[in-house]
């Protein structure tokens, strides 16, 4: 089995190695040619332009296309001497046509601006559309500023949040924790980043925002399985999100108020149209208006801050700083009394500081990124005045990247280190525990675009650590075919990989009202987790304005920690370790005409985890990587974040200056435990002396199945509408909207002890004001 | 027109889906309905009793509920070897909290290497059970006494098990001069002991014992000499069960604990010389 798949490696390499030098290092008449890059921005706000489509055609009939880059830039090396035509364009503006003369071994570099265009936005839709139809990779799905407006909010606000939980696969046990499970992995597993920097705990304490308002973001790489080598340190999924520039021409900004967030954004150019600044403030407003507008409390208090400053040093370098803070506090399974917050309440505070350096050598074929970033995280768990845990994490990060576009090939490389210290404390009378775990590694990521049909994309990683675990190894491969070449209609792609996770994140996943996360390095000694991928699926164009896709993945994980139900009902937390299986299909139609678009998605999914008997670990007693002797019996259960199907369909209706949308959400029941009842367990001990069956005991809890019964299923239906104002010096957006409009009482929480019910957002009606600038 | 009427039959889908759920159920049961684990059990049979003991309870719907009653259960063990079955009898006991709790006694004594089923039935049908079997009668060994004075000892060794018995201790049968009847002075050792190679050993303080053994039954240090009759160690073992009594695997249907204790003596003969050193005069008899 080892050899095939070495041999497999082996070919790769090999054939990685034949492109390269086929591609770029041959050395005949290729000397002579040129190379041919540039900057896109926006003429108006002199944003960079993501994604803008360059085509280079010559006079022989050769056409070349790229995408410019997440920094605006693009390249075309070896380009022969002689006449070229260069196209740019860009959704909702105007292409930029230019004929240039290209002289043997030059180098030209291009900064081109585009004007925005007065386009219908139907059409703009189906270009959209277009535009993202030709990305499709296996398991990733690009998030843009304009699928996020689709998703109804109690917000005139828009946010990240609210859009992944349409997307198949994406699973919430609640509207209020934060807590999101990708295709069976769980939320300590999934890597979100914020320009680079890896953000903790990414969404706030109610479940429709994340720490990312809609406006600072340009656009998000969601991997729901399936990355590539670039990304580590996680086995379930990739949140990668790139935050847009502040305006560089002009003062732009807008302010919103709505019953669940206030908002404030603020774009300034600065020295001299070469540098912006972008701050976003939010806070919530929901605990002051909640009485009065619903009746009832909602003590959850939470807000972001956001702060980027971009600049260009030269045409061909930039360099941009990015500040995050968030905090969250709240109790999450406060219904009938805010006076619980006093006493229990979940809260947690993101910092994270990053710099980020991009150059563009004029004469050499690649591009480098240098980035550092500190990103932390505090958060604390109050039961009682007296009993609190409280835990924190500090990361520290370098990275160097290296991409060389060479034609048809790309080869991206880079080398990374991290440190991470960990503190936490586990009670009011336990000492704090303190750690740490230094890491490096490097990765290689290529491309090779075989022919018409045909791309593959082999990586592999490689981390090392300090202590705790030996090298940690991760192969990576992609595959995309279009049958019928580039026209084609119908697309495949397959992933496979590899992922380790080092950093761990303990939580009562038992318990979804205890979102507090112990982060810590994996124990010396025992296995650290990890996770094969597997994807395949089928994205197809059947007419212009429908797009089907498919796709089928199954996720292997191993040395999972997972807690052990206690007997005793006031018992601590302990873990074992198992080993997880998620597999399941993930269907999705988009229907996108002129004035009308509606998504629909569908996900069938099944998550088993599967324990072997054997020794766990204690973890609430100093000392997390403690090993305590306790026997757990083996078997096979569905973790309780095993949504087994789940609808979603959304519908947006636009006419004029208004828009309504819709949305409907459906999720099978999730696993619980249920009791057979309770009893005084009397200390074996104890029993052969005096008294001894006479002794008071302590009150143990019956179990049946593990998790072998379905709580009540969810749904939700959210509507929304918009309509826009333009006056002279502003425009406004006033938003109407109904969260949960059929007050469906959906179960969050049910404390089994005591019969307790949370239920999740009742019906909110909402009603939002957005003020821009023009 | 034609794409007019797919938006129409996709809404109307999408409308039927969702009134369909509407109405769906959301009501939580948290109680299994038909559990079979009904009955809590603790207790133990033990080898120098003639009566048993063992608590039954059923289980509660709540934390705080009021423990329901037993009618129509009924308590019996069987012994596996010779299947023979004891009714036992209940009684209800006033617990340390104050609360009523149910016990139910069984008349017999288990024997050693027995194993013994539990059977609880309820409305005349077999609910749940539990077994055990009591500890076999370690073999041991005595070694020689050694050492002088209050120091005269001596080293026992019991096989086959690891670890302290949980109880321990030192039996000598005297008689006082010219008088046939013999008394019976028992010392408690509460010494840890070490494990050996197969088996676990303690040291015996003979010249120390005898002190006691003067002090117990009232003769004067300098007075004539008693005579020793019997010495032997008497060890309680516990059954299998104990060892994970956190998790037993030997309830079929029921929670709590059920397990044995064997109660073993082990004697041994000291040689003339060494009952002339501790001040006895030997009137040991065979084993």
């Amino acid at each position: 089995m080892f050899r095939i798949r070495r041999r497999h490696l082996i070919y790769l390499c090999t054939l990685a190695l034949l492109q390269v030098v086929r591609s770029g290092w041959s050395l005949d008449a290729r000397a002579q040619r040129s190379a041919i890059s540039g900057l896109v921005t926006s003429t108006d706000s002199g944003n960079l332009l993501v994604g803008a489509t360059v085509v280079l055609d010559d006079l022989i009939g050769e056409r070349r296309a790229v995408a410019t880059s997440s920094e605006g830039l693009f390249r075309f090396n070896r380009v022969r001497p002689g006449v070229h035509t260069l196209t740019v364009s860009f959704i909702g503006f105007e292409s930029w046509v230019d004929t240039l003369q290209v002289a043997p071994a030059t180098n030209q570099f291009l900064e081109i601006q585009l004007f925005e265009q007065e386009t219908e936005l139907g059409e703009l839709v189906i270009e959209t559309i277009r535009t993202e139809a030709d990305r499709y990779i296996a398991g990733l799905e690009t998030i843009t500023p304009r699928a996020l407006s689709r998703v109804p909010m109690p917000d005139v606000n828009y946010d990240l949040a609210g859009y992944l939980l349409t997307l198949p696969g994406f699973v919430s046990t609640g509207d209020r924790g934060g807590q999101l499970f990708v295709r069976g992995g769980t939320p300590t597993q999934n890597l979100v980043l914020l320009d680079g920097i890896p953000i903790y705990q990414p969404f706030h304490i109610v479940g429709f925002y994340s720490a990312f308002p809609a406006d600072i973001i340009s656009y998000a790489d969601v991997y729901a399985g399936g990355f590539g080598a670039r990304y580590g340190g996680r086995i379930s999924s990739v949140i990668d999100i790139v935050s847009t520039n502040g305006n560089k021409k002009r003062v732009d900004g807008a302010a919103t108020l709505a019953p669940f967030l206030t908002s404030l954004r603020v774009e300034l150019p600065i020295a001299n149209e070469d540098v912006s600044l972008l701050v976003s403030w939010r806070e919530s407003v929901i605990e002051r208006v909640a009485p009065r507008l619903l009746g009832q409390e909602l003590p959850f208090h939470f807000g972001d801050l956001f702060a980027k400053i971009h600049g260009f040093m030269t045409p061909t370098s930039s360099v941009s700083i990015t500040v995050l803070r968030t905090f969250d506090k709240g109790n999450v399974l406060a219904q009938e009394s805010v006076n619980d917050l006093d006493v229990r309440s979940s809260s947690w505070k993101n910092q994270a500081y990053g710099l980020r350096y991009l150059f563009l050598p004029p004469d050499y074929p690649a591009m480098f990124e240098f980035a550092v970033h500190y990103s932390g995280m505090e958060s604390e768990f109050r039961l009682t005045e007296e009993e609190f845990r409280s835990s924190q994490v500090q990361s520290f990060g370098l990275n160097m990247q290296f991409h060389y576009l060479l034609g048809d090939t790309q080869l991206h490389f880079g080398i990374f280190g991290n440190t991470n210290i960990f503190d936490y404390r586990l009670g009011a009378n336990q000492r704090a525990q303190r750690s740490s775990v230094t890491s490096g590694g490097g990765f290689a990521d290529t491309q090779f675009i075989l022919n018409d049909m045909l791309r593959i994309e082999p990586g592999v990683r490689f981390e090392s650590f300090s202590h705790g675990t030996s090298m940690s190894i991760g192969p990576r491969f992609r595959a995309t075919l279009l049958p019928w070449g580039s026209r084609s209609r119908h697309q495949f792609s397959a992933a496979w990989g590899r992922y380790h996770q080092q950093i761990v994140g303990l939580n009562n996943e038992q318990d979804v009202s205890e979102v507090f996360t112990i982060w810590a390095s994996s124990p010396q000694a025992q296995a650290v987790p990890e996770a094969t991928h597997v994807i395949a699926g089928w994205k197809g164009r059947l007419f212009p304005w429908l797009e089907l896709s498919a796709e089928g993945y199954r996720k292997w994980m191993k040395n999972l920690a997972f807690p052990v139900f206690s007997e005793s009902v006031d018992g601590t937390t302990r873990f074992t370790q198992v080993e997880g299986d998620a597999r399941g299909v993930d269907l999705k139609m988009e229907v996108n005409l002129r004035s009308f678009y509606m998504g629909a998605s569908y996900a069938l999914a099944e998550v088993t985890y599967t324990r072997e008997s054997g020794v766990g670990r204690t973890i609430l007693i100093p000392g997390v990587v403690t090993t305590a002797s306790f026997q757990e019996d083996a078997g096979t259960f569905f973790p309780p974040h095993d949504r087994r199907h789940q609808l979603n369909v959304l519908a947006q209706y636009e006419w004029g200056r208004n828009q309504l949308g819709f949305r409907w959400q459906f999720g099978s029941g999730l696993p619980f435990t249920k009791v057979n009842g309770y009893y005084q367990s009397l200390d074996s001990d104890k029993l052969t002396s005096s008294g001894g069956l006479t002794q008071t005991g302590s009150t143990f809890v019956s179990r049946s199945t593990l998790y072998g019964e379905r709580l009540p299923n969810y749904h939700r239906f959210d509507v929304s509408y918009e309509r826009r104002f333009t006056f002279e010096r502003v425009d406004a957006t006033l938003q109407l909207g109904v969260i949960n409009a059929l007050n469906r009482e959906n179960i969050f929480s049910y404390n089994i002890f005591t019969g307790d019910r949370v239920n999740q957002l009742p019906l909110i009606p909402s009603v939002g004001l957005k003020i821009e600038l023009p | 027109m034609k794409r007019k009427k797919y938006i129409s039959l996709v809404f109307g889908v999408w409308s039927f889906s969702l009134l369909s759920v509407i109405g769906c159920e959301n009501v939580i049961s948290p109680l299994t309905d038909d559990s079979d684990k009904v009955f809590a059990i603790h207790g133990f049979l033990d080898m120098a009793a003639d009566t048993q003991f063992v608590r039954v309870s059923a289980l509660r719907s709540a934390i705080l509920a009021e423990q329901p009653g037993l009618e129509n259960v009924v308590v019996q063990s069987v012994d596996q070897n010779t299947l023979e079955v004891v009714v036992w009898s209940d009684l209800v006991i006033e617990l340390d909290d104050g609360t009523e709790g149910i016990l139910f006694f069984g008349l017999f004594t288990p024997m050693s290497e027995r194993t013994y089923e539990l059977q609880v039935l309820k409305d005349g049908n077999l609910v749940a059970t539990g077994k055990t079997t009591l500890p076999e009668s370690p073999p041991y060994f005595a070694g020689t006494p050694s050492g002088d004075t209050l120091q005269f000892s001596q080293i026992i060794v019991v096989e086959g098990i690891t670890g302290r018995p949980f109880e321990v201790g030192i039996r000598y049968e005297v008689s006082r001069p010219s008088e046939d009847l013999p008394e019976t002075v028992f010392i408690e050792y509460q010494q840890d002991g070490s494990n050996t190679l197969g088996g676990w050993q303690f040291e015996v303080f003979l010249k120390r014992d005898q002190f006691s053994v003067l002090q117990q039954i009232d003769w004067p240090l300098f007075g004539p000499p008693l005579e020793l009759r019997r010495v032997s160690a008497f060890v309680s073992l516990k059954s299998e069960e104990w060892a994970n009594a956190s998790n037993p695997d030997n309830f079929e249907n029921a929670h709590g604990f059920f397990g044995s204790v064997g109660r073993f003596e082990l004697p041994w003969i000291l040689t003339p010389d060494d009952v002339g050193k501790l001040g006895y005069v030997d009137r040991q008899g065979p084993l």
